[in-house]
């Protein structure tokens, strides 16, 4: 599944970032391919903000159809 | 995209000549990691800030010791010429004779990709590890020591907003070394061209950040479950959580939103001004300025009329100046400062990203809208927030057409009594609103390109350093007025000249039938929206005395005109300044056929459905 399809409390670890820009934009932040992050909140039809450690980024709707994850587990 | 503004060569051209003594040191890091209190406390107050050359970002310079200077850069997370930010930044960080790296000891995983990215570019480094208070808060233990080790560069522990560290980092800047580079990492000069290649750099980043990534956790360590952090770190993260909410965020932004029109657009757009403007300047300043100047020319002469006249350029421009932009921008900078420092200006930025996207923006355009309400003029100059041209043109736009500032806001107010009451203003309201989606969808379709998505880090909400809001907010306010004072005083110049020239009563007279005929507004509201051109409040407070003798629907119909009509004199300056001749021209013609074509839409739909 995508990143836009999770739920709010969900860890996950990610699979793919399709876009090379915005794999390379990632990659700066820390998000790629194998590092595990928690969904902690998503605005309907808007961002989605992951949490990775102390670290809190809203991710554009778009981005997030972009970047494929499995979940690790659920709250 | 082009890696950077400027070729190799020229970026040689760039470098400072090599005075005598004369040092740079370059001050990097990710954004909101705490580098300006940094800078701040490394410079003292006396900051210079200046636009790049070429470019449109402000660059903070100040003196590090007698032949040293400290030169900010924007806060960025990588050196890959992704936007003008990180182009500036990296032309600065090439020149540097000595990098200090600040990075967040909260996010170090993160910020350690620049920190290597510097190393691998063999910059000599020095890193600064900020924020450790908040780490501790977080129960979070890092390793100087190995992190110094690994790195292969002095690292020194900082708490900027208590001053802890700084004198440490100051006195072994020149301790500063090349590290140790990411393993198999090409020298420098083939590794920047490498990273050139979309596909060689995602590769290169790769192993970069693989390498950071055992470094970090190396060197850092979470204490205990994160569950038993102290209270003061799940309160700042519940809120910052319930911010993001819809309906708790939206009812937060009312509030705020609501105390920001009470506290500027009520105490300081209205009762300070009244003040400064009326007290100070037109009781004591002008009719100084005018003595002084009619000790030179005579009164009665049209060169006293164009110097110190009811629009002449001195009295008009330093009772502007001074009587009504500096408190209201230095109300608004205090404000928008503490939003910003406490952290939740970014959430508002999440939460509208989806509306604003929808416009051709993306979240990061609130601020400059929000700030528009203030001040128009300066919502435009901080549409250099934004990423691409094409989100500034649009921003600015609406800006320049729907946004009434908080001025004309304050007279508005006061007419809207006259113009139905709470059923004038959400007719107000909604007719701006939807002007202004309909404004952005337009625009966003004939506009070649895309909007941006939206990638925003959000710093934990925190209690913000009042030294810090206060210096941020002088700073500012200070390089705005530099900016805008120019302008202004070019605005008054024009506008005085066609008062005395006589243009301006003949724009009234041209106007009139339009007002008559389309608007069915009397003659003399053609008055107002000329007076609207000068300031945009005289436009509206133009409609003051005729609120006796014209109906709501009327009413209704002038004020949007006077909204959409021409931005003030000043705020079209900073335009034409900022966006250009050819963008500045068509906002203008364009600001003139909406405020018609709608306010006789407006005019024939309230006729004929008379809900006012």
């Amino acid at each position: 599944m995508t990143l836009n399809e999770t739920q709010v409390g969900d860890t996950l670890c990610i699979i793919d970032i399709a876009n090379p820009q915005i794999a390379t934009m990632a990659m700066r932040l820390g998000i790629c391919k194998g590092s595990n992050l928690s969904v902690c909140s998503k605005v309907p039809g808007g961002p989605v903000v992951v949490r990775r450690g102390h670290m809190e980024i809203a991710l554009g709707r778009d981005i997030c159809k972009q970047i494929t994850v499995t979940k690790v587990s659920s709250q | 995209m082009t890696h950077t503004l400027l070729p190799p060569d020229a970026l040689m051209a760039l470098k400072p000549e090599p005075s005598a003594g004369e040092r740079l040191v370059i001050l990097a890091g990710n954004p909101n990691v705490g580098k300006s209190v940094v800078f701040n406390a490394l410079t003292g107050l006396y900051v210079n800030v200046s636009n790049f050359p070429g470019t449109t970002v402000d660059i903070p310079r100040g003196k590090l010791d007698e032949n040293t200077t400290l030169q900010d850069t924007p806060g960025i997370y990588g050196l890959s010429g992704m936007s003008e930010e990180e182009q500036v930044a990296e032309k600065a960080i090439l020149n540097a004779d000595v990098v200090i790296n600040v990075v967040s000891a909260i996010s170090l995983e993160r910020d350690l990709f620049l920190t290597q990215q510097l190393i691998d570019y063999e910059k000599r480094l020095i890193v600064a590890v900020n924020q450790m208070d908040e780490a501790c808060e977080r129960k979070l233990d890092i390793d100087m020591v190995k992190l110094s080790e690994l790195l292969g560069v002095p690292v020194y522990a900082c708490v900027a907003t208590q001053g802890q560290g700084i004198d440490k980092l100051k006195t072994h800047v020149w301790d500063a070394k090349t590290g140790n580079k990411t393993p198999d990492s090409p020298p420098a000069e083939v590794l920047q061209e490498d990273e050139k290649h979309p596909g060689k750099r995602l590769t290169l980043y790769g192993h970069r950040r693989h390498h950071v990534n055992a470094i970090s956790a190396n060197v850092v360590h979470q204490h205990e479950d994160e569950n038993k952090n102290t209270w003061r770190h799940q309160f700042s993260r519940k809120l910052g959580d319930a911010f993001l909410n819809p309906v708790i965020g939206l009812i937060a932004m009312a509030g705020v939103l609501l105390s920001l029109y009470q506290v500027v657009g009520v105490w300081v757009a209205g009762d300070t001004v009244d003040f400064t403007e009326g007290t100070v300047m037109l009781g004591y300043v002008v009719p100084f300025l005018k003595g002084l100047v009619e000790t030179v020319v005579p009164a009665g002469n049209w060169f006293h009329q164009l110097l110190v006249g009811e629009f002449g350029v001195i009295t008009m421009s330093i009772q502007y100046i001074y009587g009504v932009l500096f408190p209201l921008v230095l109300g608004f900078y205090i404000y928008i400062s503490l939003l910003e420092d406490c952290g939740y200006l970014p959430r508002v930025a999440v939460l509208s990203d989806s509306l604003l996207s929808r416009i051709g923006l993306n979240g990061r355009a609130v601020i400059p809208i929000i700030l528009g309400f203030g001040c128009v003029t300066m919502a435009t100059v901080s549409t250099r927030v934004l990423n691409t041209q094409r989100e500034r043109t649009i921003a600015s736009t609406i800006l320049a057409i729907t946004v009434p500032c908080s001025a004309q806001l304050a007279v508005i107010m006061a007419l809207m009594a006259s113009a139905g009451g709470l059923k004038g203003w959400l007719v107000y309201v909604a007719c701006l609103f939807t002007i202004m989606i309909a404004l952005g969808t337009i625009l966003n379709n004939l506009l070649p390109g895309k909007s941006t998505p939206l990638v925003l880090d959000l710093p934990p909400m925190r209690l913000p350093s009042l030294k810090n809001v206060f210096q941020k907010t002088w700073v500012r306010t200070q390089a705005f007025i530099r900016e805008a004072a120019p302008l202004f005083i070019l605005g008054s110049a024009i506008v005085a000249i066609f008062q005395v020239s006589g243009f301006l009563d003949k724009i009234q007279v041209w106007l009139s039938p339009v007002t008559v005929s389309l608007l069915h507004l009397p003659s003399e509201t053609a008055t107002a929206f000329v007076m609207g051109m000068v300031r945009r409040d005289f436009g509206a407070a133009g409609l003051l005395h005729l609120s006796s003798s014209i109906n709501a629907i009327q009413m209704m119909t002038a004020l949007i005109v006077i909204t959409l009509f021409v931005p003030c004199i000043a705020s079209a300056a900073v335009f034409w300044k900022e966006r250009g001749i050819k963008e500045a021209t068509m906002i203008l013609i364009g600001s003139w056929l909406l405020a018609f074509g709608i306010g006789t839409l407006v005019c024939r739909l309230l006729e004929a459905v008379p809900i006012l």
